[in-house]
This record gives structure tokens, sequence and C-alpha cells, in this order.
């Protein structure tokens, strides 16, 4: 009790800053709503008031850069006095947990941060999820010019629960330095050059992890699924399912090429000094394609704190809001246009000039996922591998 | 005349039931609730087509079809044997050579050494997989790369990259310390009376050993055999690892992909593949049954007396031995532990700063670390305190009484190994979740104290089993005589003789429960993450430091666990059975 009256005091305390630079008075009420927070309209600081209330809003990060951003959260609540309580873990595990809750009638979350995969699969057809337009109350945050190609992203078919906020350009292939010039692979076609026969380690595309990667590419009718089935029978790659040791393979010379999922380690590698690269230092012929990865923002439905759930996904879909997370999630840009990026490495940034193949917008992408990783998987499994 | 007097018929009055089947029924009751209820909802779940939307339920076999039907099933099946029978038949005799070497020779530091088969047990199997790769690996390894400068070749020495690699990165994961822990106490046990005779009658050390010593530790072998039999198709880590670069699959790797990569998890096509492990059970416990029944195998009986065999020449080769076992055993993993913590990429002295503390920074900066930490230990400890207590008697009932029920409730036990940690712990769940009156338990740390307590069932009742098996009636008779009542009984008599088995079972149990991640991943809250999930969370996280950052918090988990393991071996010692030379 003592330790909770110290922490809303201290919280209090430090809203009070921007009340006294700006002249605002703090809403009234309880000790946890006596801070400040800059002109807002009246529908959004009705919002702030009840989430005051409520006092504390369940959020789930999962994800990579999702559990980064736990750094984020003590900016909410330093902003607007609401706790944030998070958990961070696999999200198949807190799905499936959340979804047993649900059907006895426990609703413990209000947010999640994280992969659509698990959401798309497992909330969405449970009913799990909230629509998300109506919840947006910043006109700030609504006016969709301000967004990539002028419009707010879900990847979902409805177009209604999985909001993605952020992207950066995929990189599928890491390499060695010293043993390839970059120069020699412009084209995906070009690994499947003969002198790369047996010279690959990747991930198996027909892996989760992988479908922000290879489905598109499955997808790219210069591609395709003859690209799939030639590179799986033709240059024998090695597959494995640790993507550190793939990478690590790359970066000692054992193999010269990394495919699928071996990127994030690659730049982790030559960080430390090792001769690798995770990314060509040129678009590849065949196109760039934008990797949201788990930069997607969703409200779970009969959510335990609806309001505090609400002002939690207007801030962070706000302007501050986006910049932090960019800064702190270090490799995502954000979708939203407005936000500087000179806080993310010039790799992550999206291009504006860029012509990028946006899968988490396409129909044709969410709604033929399954289908595509199921016929990946049955190419590979053709050629040997499980 | 009179007529002789009819007896009175026998009384219709209700007569309840002995005591003994009132508590039988509470046992079947309530390790059946815990046990088969979970599993019976996991089965009945394999049967539904619906894999996404709960609250749905189309009867199939679907599920069971997909399964059985996937390409490379049969061959997964057949690695996985191939596999185990190839780590088995080295690791078990080994073993068991090492036990009695270690219980019955007065080699010397005798329980150090022992002690050290217990640190083996407790290092995480990953660890000591990566650190023999960092040795072994074809390319980059440390002893291939010596090997082929000393002698000017492209040949290497060992490739872990193969077959022969993933069962020799068995045996120097727990496939040997797992069975020397379980059973050098056992070996302790031994009469060296019986031993004696057969010197007396002529028959040399190693006749002794295979005439007289082998067959009177059946129970123990025959139980720590089966024990790990029964986990053959948990094992995938060391053949996901090294098989799948030179695709080598495994049968439990299908079943954690369905579980751990599919989306959703296919549960159904998991537990179907797991039935197999049922059905082995199904042969195991009447078998079981019949080699227990064959004979007596009590060694510990009035007139016990412990004793050791001196080895004479052979002595130091004996020690040597051991000691070089115990050095493949923890060296490697400790080192890749230890030192991988203080290394920017642990086994690669390439990197730039080849050295840093940042990982355990990382560490102690987390600020879930130290709440995970205390809920890890308030775990452990409960677990080992309780669950040798509670299993030694459940454990006396099933050999000393006479009671109805006692096959019902060993089956139960046997059940509980047949579906793998990943699919019970759902199971447990649900239970958890709709029973009226549970379900308060759910977020708490009690549900978790209780499922590690109840983690270590089967081991430790077997273990138990075996244990009262090696014990003679007649002390236990002389106390009765004597008017001693049960728990008088239990404390002066049963516990210093199942003291070491006692130990034994409570920093076993101790280390499962620290180490917990399957079957508390999905019970455990935002306020009870343990040490082991934290670890889990960081090695699944595709970032680069993580792995090292698990290894710091599983070097914490095994510090904790030794430094228990040391005072509760000490305690075990204190009262226990004393030995002697012969």
């Amino acid at each position: 009790m003592m330790r909770k009256l110290v922490s809303t005091g201290a919280v209090a305390a430090l809203a009070m800053v921007p009340a006294l630079a700006f002249g605002e008075q703090a809403s009234p009420a309880s000790a946890s709503s006596a801070v400040q927070v800059a002109a807002v309209t009246p529908e959004m600081q009705k919002l702030i008031e009840a989430a005051q209330k409520e006092g504390k809003v369940e959020v789930i990060l999962s994800g990579q850069v999702p559990r980064k951003l736990r750094e984020a959260m003590p900016e909410f609540e330093k902003k607007y006095g609401v706790k944030v309580n998070f958990q961070t873990g696999s999200g198949r595990k807190h799905a499936e947990r959340i979804l047993a809750e649900r059907r006895v009638g426990r609703f413990t979350i209000d947010v999640w941060l994280g992969g659509a995969n698990t959401a798309l699969v497992q909330l969405v057809p449970n009913k799990a999820l909230a629509s998300f337009p109506e919840l947006l109350v910043d006109p700030d945050v609504k006016d969709q010019s301000k967004w990539y190609k002028g419009k707010h992203h879900y990847t979902d078919p409805e177009h209604r629960y999985i909001f993605t906020w952020g992207a950066s350009p995929a990189y599928n292939i890491s390499y060695n330095t010293k043993m390839v010039k970059p120069d020699e692979i412009k084209s995906y076609h070009d690994l499947l050059n003969p002198k790369w026969k047996g010279k690959i380690v990747s991930w198996n595309p027909s892996a989760q992890g992988t479908a922000a990667s290879s489905v598109p590419m499955f997808l790219n009718p210069k591609l395709g699924e003859t690209w799939f089935r030639r590179w799986a029978n033709e240059m024998k790659p090695v597959i494995v399912t640790d993507a550190r040791q793939a990478a690590e393979w790359v970066a000692i010379g054992r193999f010269p090429i990394g495919l699928f999922g071996t990127a994030t380690q690659a730049e982790v590698l030559a960080s430390q000094g090792f001769p690798v690269a995770g990314w060509m230092p040129h678009p590849m012929a065949e196109g760039e394609v934008l990797s949201a990865s788990a930069a997607n923002l969703m409200a779970m439905d009969r959510a335990p704190n609806p309001n505090a759930r609400n002002l939690f996904l207007n801030w962070a879909l706000s302007k501050e809001g986006q910049a932090l997370f960019i800064k702190i999630g270090e490799k995502t840009d954000s979708l939203r246009r407005d936000v500087p990026n000179n806080t993310i490495e010039a790799q992550y940034r999206i291009d504006p000039k860029g012509d990028y193949y946006v899968p988490f917008s396409d129909p044709q992408y969410i709604n033929q996922q399954d289908e595509i990783i199921a016929k990946l998987k049955k190419i590979m499994s053709e050629a040997g591998y499980r | 005349m009179t007529s002789a007097p009819i007896a009175a018929p026998p009384s219709r009055r209700f007569q309840w039931p002995a005591a003994g089947t009132f508590v039988m029924m509470l046992l079947i009751l309530f390790f059946g609730f815990y046990i088969i209820y979970p599993i019976a909802l996991i089965f009945i779940q394999s049967f539904n087509a619906e894999t996404v939307v709960l609250g749905k339920y189309e009867l199939s076999l679907i599920n069971w079809q997909k399964a059985f039907t996937e390409p490379g099933t049969l061959e997964s099946l057949w690695n996985t044997v191939f596999v185990y029978v190839a780590y088995t038949a080295v690791a078990f005799p080994v073993a068991v050579l090492i036990s009695w070497v270690l219980a019955r020779t007065p080699i010397p530091f005798s329980r150090g050494l022992e002690f050290m088969f217990w640190v083996s047990f407790m290092l995480p199997g990953l660890t000591t997989t990566i650190g023999w790769t960092l040795l072994l690996d074809p390319y980059f390894g440390f002893i291939n790369v010596a090997f082929k400068g000393l002698f000017g070749t492209d040949m290497v020495l060992f490739n872990i990259y193969s077959v022969e690699g993933i069962v020799f990165a068995h045996l120097m994961g727990n496939a040997i310390s797992q069975k020397v822990m379980l059973l050098t106490p056992a070996f302790r046990n031994m009469n060296v009376a019986l031993e004696e005779a057969g010197r007396v009658s002529g028959a040399g050390r190693l006749r002794t050993m295979l005439r007289i010593t082998l067959p009177v530790m059946v129970p123990p072998m025959v139980v720590v055999l089966m024990l790990n039999t029964v986990r053959m198709f948990n094992s995938f880590e060391i053949e996901q690892i090294l098989g799948t670069p030179i695709k080598f699959y495994v049968y439990s790797t299908r079943i954690f992909n369905l579980v751990r990569e599919a989306e959703p998890p296919l549960y159904g096509e998991a537990t179907a593949l797991a039935s197999l492990t049922l059905i082995i059970i199904l042969l195991f416990i009447p078998l079981q049954r019949w080699l227990l029944a064959r004979r007596q195998y009590t060694t510990i009986s009035g007139s016990y007396k412990p004793g050791l065999i001196h080895l004479g020449v052979m002595q130091p080769f004996a020690f040597a031995f051991v000691a070089l076992v115990v050095a493949l055993l923890t060296v490697v993993p400790v080192l890749t532990l230890l030192g991988g913590s203080f290394m920017t990429r642990a086994g690669f002295f390439q990197a730039t700063p080849t050295y840093t503390l940042a990982h355990w920074q990382t560490v102690f900066a987390d600020p879930i670390f130290f709440r995970a930490l205390s809920t890890t230990f308030i775990i452990s400890i409960s677990t080992a305190v309780v669950s040798p207590v509670l299993f030694s008697m459940v454990a006396y009932i099933l050999v000393r009484r006479a009671w109805r029920g006692r096959a019902v409730l060993d089956s139960i036990f046997w059940f509980s190994a047949g579906i793998p940690g990943m699919l019970s712990g759902l199971g447990l769940l649900w239970v958890i979740l709709d029973t009226p009156g549970l379900n308060w338990l759910f977020g708490t740390i009690w549900i978790l104290i209780i499922v590690a307590i109840l983690q270590g069932k089967l081991t430790s009742i077997q273990m138990f089993k075996s244990t009262f098996l090696q014990i003679g009636q007649d002390m236990e008779e002389a106390a009765r005589t004597s008017g001693a009542g049960w728990l008088y009984t239990y404390f002066r008599i049963w516990l210093p003789l199942i003291a070491p088995t006692l130990v034994l079972l409570g920093t076993l149990n101790f280390v499962l429960a620290a180490g917990a991640t399957s079957s508390v991943i999905l019970l455990a809250s935002r306020d009870t993450v343990t040490l082991s999930l934290l670890a889990l969370e960081y090695m699944t996280t595709n970032v680069g430091a993580a792995r090292e950052v698990a290894g710091i918090i599983s070097l914490v988990i095994v510090a904790m666990t030794a430094g228990i393991a040391l005072v509760a071996r000490w305690f075990g010692f204190q009262v226990g059975v004393r030995d002697r030379g012969i």
C-alpha cells in the first residue's frame, strides 16, 4: 500500500512538469489522476479521465521488437498516470492461455503488441479481438493521410482487427563478405547458379517464422513456385532450425550464403566484427518487400480496462508514441510518415521513393498465406526436408 | 427331543470399508483426477477436426490420419528408436559399472565424484550439445582443427553432425549421469554379507558382481531402464541441433514442431503421435510386475551389514575411469556455460570485443529476474521437502500394504509418462479453469507448486518402490511387535534406511522443479514467472546475445540446485546408514 502511494506520488510529481509548462489544470478525482497532459480534444480528455479511473492497462508484448518496447511503457505511465502491466513471451503461449480463460468467462488482457500470425490464426477466428477503427479517438491518429500510402494498414481479411504500425525493408540474404561479392547476387535467380550448390544454409521457408519473407517471394510472378522447386531440388541447401547457428556458419565461412531467417543474427555478428553482412547493399531485381514482422497492435475484445486500452492505442499510434517505438525498437520504421526516422539505422528506414510490395495490405497475401505455406512444405518435403 | 439351536442369520448391518480401502480410494481419485483427467481431455480433443475455433466439436479421425500418414513418420520413428537403443546400450552398462564402483568400492573422493554426476544432470542439455559442437564441428571445432593441423590432413577426428554425433551428445548429456544418480544409492543398499558369501565360496570379484550383486539389483535397474524408455519420445533438442542439418529427423521433433512451431498448434496430431508412448507403457506395466514378483530382492534386513569391496590393483584404474567420465560430462558444459557468459559470443574468440560483462548486466538489470529467482526458490524448496515424503508413503502403500487398488494406482502413475509435458500442460490448464473450486488457483504460485511436486511422481514412486523391495520386513515387524506405531516406525526404522533415496529424490525433484518449462508455461502468470521460463524466453527471442543471457540464468539455476544438493546430501549422510570397507 505504502509503495503504491509513493509511486503514485512520484508519477504525479513528474506529470506536474508539463502542466507547469503549458499552464493546463489537471483533472480532479483520485490521486492517480492528478497528471497533467497537453491540450487535447474534449473526447480525448474524457477518455483520459476514464482511463485514469481504471488505473491500469494489461498489455502483451510478444516478439523481438515488442519485447524491447518494455522500455517505452514507463513513458505512457508518466504521461497519463495509468499503470502498464505488461507480459512478454511467446505469442502462442499467451494465445492458448487467453483463449482458455475466455472460454470460462475470464478476460484479463487489454492490448496485444506482436506478430500477426498468431492473431490471424487463433485470436480473430475466436472473436477475441475488438474492431479497431472505432477505438481511435485522437483526430491526429485518425488522419489516415499521415500514414504510408495514405491509409491505415490492417493485416486481416476484414481490415479491422490487426493494425500494422511499423515495417522495414525485408532482407532475406546474408553473406560472408570475404567469400561473396554483392555484385554476384543481384537477383534471386543468381542463387540458382550451380556454383552455390550445397553452399547455402537456411531456415525452412515453410516454417512460420519465415512466412513474411517466403510467401511474398512465392506470390512474386518473377519467382513463384518454380523458383522454390529449383532452389530446394537443385541447390541442395542445408536447412537448420536455429537461425543463430545458420548465421554463425555464414560468419565463419562454412557457408558463403545464408537465406531466410539469417539476416537479424548476421547483423549482430557483423557488429561483433565478423565478416558477414545481413543485407545486400542493393535492391534485388525482383523488387523489394516491406516486412511488418511483429509491429502490429491489437485491441482485445471485452477488455477488463476498456478506456485504458483505448487510451493506450491512441497514444501508441500518436506521433510521440511512434517516435518512441521506433527509437526503442531500433529495427522497424513507422508506417506513420510524419515521424522522423533518423533514430534508426538506414537499412531499416522506408525509402519514400521506394517501390515496395506491401504484403500486409495485399488480400492475396493475407488470405492465401496458409495455403502457400502448405505448398512450400510440400515442396520441401518432396526434396527430402522435414 | 430337542433340536440343535439354529444359528442366527448373519447380520445385515452396513459395514464400513477398511481404512486401507478408503485411503486407496482417495489416492486413486486424487491422482486419477490430476493425471488421467487432463490426458483424457487431450485425447478427446484429438478426435476434434476443428483445430482453431474453441467450443466447436466435430468428431473425426482426421488428426490421427494426418499424423500417421505424414511422409517420414515411420522413418523418424525408426530413427528415434535407433538412437535410443544406441546410446542406452552404452550408457546403461557404463552407468551400472560406475554406480557399483562409487557405491561399493573405496575409491578416493567417491562422494565428490558422485556429486559431479548430479551436477552433470543439472546442466542444460542444450548447453552441453553446443559446447561439444564448438569442439567437434568438422570445420571449426577446436579438436578437429588441431587434429588437421597436427597431422596435415583434411580428415576430421570426429564429426558431431552425424548419427554417431547425436549418440555421443546424448551420452555426454544426461544419458549416463541420470542413471548413475538413481542407481548409486540402490547399490549402496547392498548387503555385503551376500557378496562375502560368494567370495567365501571361491568366486572372484567380477563373478560375484555378475552372479550376486547385479541380480539383486534388478528392481532399481529395471525401473531406471523403464523410466528412460517411456521418455524416449521426449528428447528433441539434440536431434534438432545436430540432426536437422543432415536431414536426420526423429519422432519427438515432429511432436515438438506440431506443438511449438505450427500455427495454430496442432495438439490433435501431436497427441496421436505421442500415444505410441502409451502403448509402450501398456507393455511395461505387466512386465514390471512380473519381473519384480518373481523373487525376493531383500538386501537390507535385521542382519544387514553395509560394506565396501577393495579392488586391489584395479582400484586406481577404476578411479581414473570414473574421473575421466566425470570430466567429459562436466568440464565441457561448465566451461561453455561459465566461460561463454563472459564472452561476447560464446565459443567465438574472433568476436570484438571477445570478452564482456554486458550479459551479466542484462540479467541483473532485468526487472523480472529477482522476482523469478524468488519464485523459483519457493517452488523448488516446497517440492524438495514435500515430494519425497509424499511419494515415499505412496510407494510404501504400493509395496507393503495388501490393499485393493494398488495395481490401478500404479498404472495411473505409469500413464502420467504417456503424454509429454507440452501436451499435458494444456490439459491441466483446461482442468484448472473448468473446475469450479479450482480455478482460483490459476495465476497463483500454488498451482505451480502443486505441478512441480507432482511432476516427479513417476520416478520418485518407482525408485522408492525399488528401495522398499530391498528392505526386509523383519525390522518393521520387530518394531511393530515392540509396540511402535506406524509414524514412529517410519521415523526410527524407515527414514535412516531410505534417507539416501529421500535426499536423492528430494534433490532430483528440486532440480526438475527449478528447470520446469513445458508443464508450467501455460499456468504461470506475470507475477509467477520462473527462472526457467525467463531463460526460455531469452532462448526463443531472435536477438544476438539472448543465448548467452539464457546461459547465465541457467548458471544461476545450477548454482542454486548445486548448493541445495550439497546441503541435502550432508543431511542425508547424517541420518543414513554408514558403510565401512572390507
